[in-house]
């Protein structure tokens, strides 16, 4: 404390420590604080089913869909709120792709199916001051539909489900999954 | 009265320039920096909890840093009120040996 320099170097360490500490505050002030929505999700009927080539020989079912999608995501936005990344997925099984995970042996607490193939099929990053009101109509996937196989056609047991990061300052990054939207796919090509 | 600051030349030379503060105004200092930070801190939460924007909350913190900083880090007068009272020096004869026995 005796030289500028040593004052300085005081001064900035103890900003930094009660920045940290405020940071830590704000984390605790939105610990606790529910992060659930209820977005809508639904498909159009025309699922277009066709084989198509994926850097191999086989052919691989690919699936062509558009869906809407409504939601108010606002309320997530506090000011622990960084952005949020919202993404469609389609979850269902095959006969090749029965995964057991820690999801499967522990007693399951949130709507996921078991198992599962999951595919990203459309994701959007909503950032802090952007509107948090999706509202798309006959949307096109962002991603391709693949299946490592020919595992779509006829698949019964196809759910498509929004869930969204809430990407935060501080703090965890939960991951929240909406209700399932049940979406049996077609039996021809 | 400049007190020795080692390290890079240019640095040593400018800080060796300043007066530098005594013992109590190191103390007011230290307490001043702190009490402000501490401040702005606490009114920049409830500000930036109040407009729900955390950013507003660094924004506070950092003109209480700013503030803190222009108050303390230069040698006010107002730090070096309590100079230490040195001894006066000896001169001539009776010093010498006085050092003489000490040593």
């Amino acid at each position: 404390m005796n030289t500028a320099l040593s004052r300085l170097n005081a001064v900035f360490a103890f900003s930094l420590s009660v920045l940290a500490s405020l940071t830590f505050l704000c984390f605790l002030s939105t610990a606790f604080v529910d992060k659930t929505s209820s977005p809508s999700i639904s498909v159009h009927p025309e699922v277009i089913l066709r084989g198509a080539h994926d850097f191999g020989l086989d052919l691989k079912d690919l699936a062509t869909l558009k869906f809407d999608l409504g939601a108010n995501l606002s309320s997530l936005f506090d000011w622990n709120t960084k952005q949020l990344f919202v993404l469609v997925t389609a979850h269902y099984r095959t006969r090749n792709n029965v995964r057991v995970t820690v999801v499967d042996v522990l007693p399951v607490t949130h709507p996921l199916p078991q198992p599962r193939n999951q595919v990203v099929l459309w994701d959007r990053i909503i950032r802090r001051g952007d509107s948090a009101i999706l509202d798309l109509r006959s949307a096109a996937t962002k991603y391709n539909f693949f299946d490592d196989g020919r595992g779509l056609k006829g698949n019964q047991n196809m759910t498509l489900q929004v869930s969204w990061n809430v990407v935060p300052i501080a703090g965890r990054l939960p991951l929240i999954w909406s209700s399932q939207y049940s979406l049996p796919f077609p039996n021809s090509y | 009265m400049g007190n020795f600051v080692s390290g890079t030349p240019l640095i040593s030379y400018i800080a060796n320039k300043f007066p530098s503060m005594d013992y109590e105004g190191q103390r007011l200092a230290e307490k001043c920096y702190q009490w402000i930070i501490v401040l702005f801190g606490v009114v920049g939460f409830i500000w930036g909890y109040f407009c729900q924007q955390y950013i507003q909350t660094v924004y506070v913190l950092g003109a209480g840093v700013l503030l803190a900083t222009l108050l303390v880090i230069p040698p006010w007068p107002m730090f070096r009120r309590h100079p230490l009272q040195w001894q006066n020096s000896r001169k001539g004869r009776q010093g010498r040996q006085d050092k003489a026995k000490t040593s």
